[in-house]
């Protein structure tokens, strides 16, 4: 029967073949280091190009909306879009910036997956708590900034549940281009360093 | 953050990956089910190893460090891309060990680790990998950031599922 210790011989044999027909020397190595860093400029610019066309197209929905049947709407909506659109590339631009950098290369795999789990879901549910009180201080500072008059219990109300109404709408979106973005990753990330500190404490 | 290396580094960093590349060359076997899979995850090792160079200052041996970064990277942060079929098998290149005649044994033995691999978790895999690389218990122990004890109850079940893979492959 095969054993571990057995097959060590044939993985150095495997290794030294894989080098073999892998090999790349100096100018192959500068180019491909430099072939990612492009690449992970490239990947920022296409997951915010499609943030940007679906809030582009949330956005027009909105003011079409209010140009044809409200027109009373249209300065509180460009407020309300204009705060979600600068977090939204806050968030973008924040998430990619904390999956390239976060990872300290030199602890042990432990420790350094327990920072990037940590910060990942501190990140993720920041993200799902402003996607909802975002739109209600959006409608909130919008309607102060704007109206005249001033707030009624009533009216406050209103507003509230106006405001709840658009970050209801949001949340589900914000949590599918999270899902977009990280995928199963957190999750994956999530089960490697449970495991790691499952056999700390049962071992 | 780190920064970069300067200018004059680079030369050491090319060298330095030159000298070690089959670390990463066996990172990406060991993490990755195709070429392009492999490639890209080779790209990216590079750049966290590129990234973090300027801050090491040799208080460990380059092949721990460098083991260090690459599983770092390979399972924190690299997301596969390709998403068509399982894990490629091995191509004829890839058995036949280019200094060595045909050898059948050879080819049985490589398939099954390179199976029995695969059906190992990434955690698993990394101590694997450096247990097959002969890396002591308390080496692996600090590259992975559990205790010493932990890494042979983690190796005595990887050799427990590797039998019961034998079996099964026998039967």
């Amino acid at each position: 029967m095969m054993e571990l210790d057995d097959l060590k011989n044939t993985w150095q044999q495997f290794s030294k073949a894989q080098l073999e027909q892998h090999h790349l020397d100096a100018e192959q190595i500068k180019r491909s280091l430099e072939n990612r860093t492009f690449s992970a400029i490239g990947k920022i610019r296409r997951a915010l190009s499609i943030d940007m066309a679906l809030l582009a197209f949330f956005t027009l929905l909105a003011l079409l909306y209010a140009l044809l049947y409200n027109r009373q709407l249209l300065r509180l909506l460009l407020l309300a879009f204009g705060l979600i659109w600068a977090f939204t590339l806050i968030v973008n631009i924040g998430i990619h910036l904390l999956l390239n950098r976060v990872v300290n290369a030199r602890a042990d795999l432990r420790s350094s997956l327990s920072v990037l789990v940590n910060r990942l879901g501190t990140g993720i549910k920041t993200v799902y708590v402003l996607s909802v009180v975002m739109p209600v201080t959006g409608v909130f500072f919008g309607f102060i900034w704007t109206a005249p008059h001033n707030l009624s219990l009533q009216l406050t109300l209103l507003l509230l549940a106006i405001g709840l109404g658009i970050g209801i709408v949001f949340y589900p979106v914000m949590r599918w281009y999270i899902k977009k973005m990280l995928g199963n990753h957190y999750a994956e990330l999530r089960q490697c360093l449970h495991e790691l500190n499952e056999e700390e404490t049962s071992g | 953050m780190t920064t970069p290396p300067a200018p004059e580094k680079d030369k050491e960093f090319i060298d330095l990956i030159t000298t070690h590349q089959g670390i990463i060359h066996k990172v990406c076997s060991v993490y990755c089910s195709n070429e392009s899979d492999r490639e890209d995850l080779f790209q990216d090792i590079l750049l966290q190893v590129w990234k973090s160079f300027p801050s090491f200052k040799g208080d460990s041996k380059v092949s721990t460090w460098l083991y260090r970064v690459a599983l770092n990277t390979a399972i924190s942060l690299y997301r596969q891309q390709s998403r068509k079929g399982g894990r490629q098998a091995l191509s004829a290149n890839e058995l036949q060990l280019a200094d060595k005649p045909h050898d059948t044994e050879f080819e049985e033995r490589l398939k099954f680790l390179y199976n029995a691999i695969d059906e190992l978790n990434k955690v698993e895999k990394a101590i694997v990998m450096l247990y097959l690389e002969d890396y002591d218990y308390k080496q692996i122990s600090e590259i992975v950031g559990i205790t010493e004890t932990n890494v042979g109850v983690k190796l005595h079940r990887i050799k427990d599922k590797l039998r019961k893979m034998a079996k099964t492959q026998q039967a």
